[in-house]
């Protein structure tokens, strides 16, 4: 049992060495200072159209990374828990029975960072690596 | 599952209205901007190829409709069909959204499935006007883009095809949707009404109308878990009666039974539906259930009680599922009793006797006719590729108690979204 453990935490080393997109960490990012008592659930129902604002009653705009980033599966799959084609069948229902539309999709990180530090009420989603002191993050998103 | 077992005719019955929406759709399109505003459009889009086979046909040709979509002979037609949404984004709250349908299964039948105007009254309170599809089961009005449901089709057993003349609507819907602690609510309530034409036999339309429908729908949601519950009213459904009926009717009158057959006429009809239904998707074990109650008071229509459970497990790409369904429609209705103690009347030459016992046996064969008893177990697998395009492939063991039959179905689905 011990020694599939070893052998398991040295794979995960392993596969986090290999694969650079495991060496950083996603950081869900703001530009309010509001948001102190935002949890990994809030953020999920937010970016499915759940709700459309914080705990606190104040307005929040979801944001999500272009499909082709690998943060946005990456944040799919800790976040919503979904895969990419649950999450595409979820918002499928959605869209074909006029309920919602999923958050508007931004091509690259420098252009959402922009936007989030431009507006209070945008929610979104960066590699700690590219957080600035533009934008402030709030919470890990633990592998 | 769109096959048309219920064909409208949109042009003559309802395209009014819904050619005034769309004309107004068009005019406000063509409209100059003012100042900053501007129109955006989206478009979305989904199909489904499918094919399906019967090992044997005898399940349909029992009594009544057919109630199984496919049949002995390799069909593409029923499962196939390609639908395009197109939306106008007015500004932040006002929007216009159209959703046709082309269905192989009716090559030249292109259907207006959903064309309504949407206003958000806030960020909660969303009110949509037009043609829509009614949120009757869990799945009715998603039920035509097969992406988002891990079946070929949702079991017929429940999904029937001779309830699809319910689908479509043209009506006012509230929709509501607010957080109580951890749970997401969504609130719907709709009021409208439809008419077109719909299967009254074998190879036979006739025209239905429905008025004053109205429905509310309770939708909650925590993390894996989803409930819905349902309740549906049509006060006020007519539908016309077959040739074979109509002389039925007729007999009857001449016999002088007209009483009977002004309690058996689909004219008038009240009917009610209750649903309820339950999901689960927990760490990629899947699970869902729904039950529905359908009565009718007037006419010669059996009450409905159908259900289904199914158990799901997905791996990586792969979703595999098991479904149980149950179709149980029955009928306590006696038209054919006062018919009946008349024939046993000993002074009536017993020519005249025999023939008012056909006339009963006829009576009888109409409510006969719209009882089912079926079951069937579905083993499906699914398989979803990167792109959302999914692949499924399902055998399905049908049971019909009332004849004592079995058929297998085999069927294999391609869906997409663009």
């Amino acid at each position: 049992m011990k020694t599939y453990s070893k052998i398991a935490i040295t794979l995960t080393l392993l596969l986090m060495m290999v694969n650079p997109l495991r060496a950083s960490e996603l950081v869900v990012i703001t530009s309010t200072d509001n948001v102190e008592e935002l949890n990994l659930d809030d953020v999920s129902r937010i970016f499915l159209g759940k709700v459309n604002s914080y705990p606190s009653g104040e307005e929040v705009i979801p944001l999500n990374l272009d499909p082709a980033d690998p943060s946005f599966a990456e944040f799919s799959r800790i976040v919503l828990k979904k895969s990419p084609s649950q999450l595409k069948a979820y918002w499928a229902k959605r869209i074909f029975t006029g309920r919602g539309k999923p958050p508007r999709t931004i091509s690259t990180v420098a252009e959402l960072r922009e936007l989030v530090a431009s507006d209070k009420r945008y929610l979104s989603y960066l590699d700690k690596n590219d957080v600035n002191h533009r934008v402030r993050w709030i919470i890990e998103l633990k592998q | 599952m769109l096959v048309k077992y219920c064909k409208r005719d949109d042009n003559i019955d309802r395209g009014l209205p819904v050619g005034m929406l769309l004309l107004i759709v068009v005019l406000l399109s063509l409209t100059p901007n003012q100042g900053r505003s501007e129109i955006q459009y989206e478009w979305a889009g989904f199909g489904t190829i499918g094919m399906g086979v019967l090992d044997d046909n005898s399940i349909n040709e029992t009594n009544g409709l057919p109630h199984n979509l496919y049949d002995d002979d390799v069909q593409f037609d029923v499962d196939s069909r390609l639908g395009l949404q197109g939306s106008a984004y007015f500004n932040d709250s006002l929007s216009a959204t159209f959703q046709v349908i082309t269905d192989s299964s009716a090559v030249d039948d292109i259907q207006l499935e959903w064309a309504y105007f949407s206003y958000d009254v806030n960020q909660n309170l969303k009110v949509r006007m037009g043609r829509q599809r009614r949120p009757l089961y869990a799945l009715t009005d998603v039920l035509p883009v097969g992406y988002v449901y891990p079946w070929a089709r949702p079991p017929v057993e429940v999904y029937s095809r001779d309830l699809q003349v319910y689908d479509e609507i043209d009506a006012i819907n509230i929709l509501y949707q607010f957080p109580v602690n951890d749970w997401d609510f969504t609130t719907e309530f709709y009021y409208g009404g439809s008419s077109g034409e719909a299967q009254v036999a074998r190879d036979e339309q006739g025209g239905y109308e429905s008025r004053d429908d109205r429905g509310i729908v309770l939708q909650m949601e925590k993390d894996w878990l989803s409930l819905r519950l349902s309740y549906h009213v049509s006060p006020d459904f007519d539908v016309d009666p077959s040739e074979n009926l109509k002389m039925l009717y007729q007999g009857l009158e001449l016999a002088g039974f007209s009483s009977i057959a002004d309690d058996m006429r689909k004219q008038g009809l009240d009917g009610e539906f209750y649903t309820i239904s339950a999901g689960i998707d927990y760490q990629d074990w899947l699970f869902n259930a729904e039950i529905i109650q359908l009565s009718v008071e007037n006419g010669a229509v059996p009450e409905e009680e159908s259900w289904y459970i199914m158990g799901g497990r997905r791996i990586g790409p792969w979703t595999l599922h098991l479904t149980y369904a149950k179709r149980d429609r029955d009928s306590d209705l006696e038209f054919s009793q006062p018919i009946r103690d008349l024939a046993a009347n000993p002074f009536l030459p017993p020519a005249q006797a025999a023939q008012l016992l056909q006339l009963a046996g006829g009576v009888d064969a109409v409510v006969d006719g719209q009882i089912f008893d079926q079951n069937s177990y579905t083993l499906g697998v699914r398989y979803d590729f990167d792109e959302p395009i999914s692949i499924k492939a399902e055998y399905q063991y049908i049971e019909d108690n009332q004849f004592d039959l079995s058929n297998n179905l085999i069927s294999l689905v391609v869906d997409f979204l663009f």
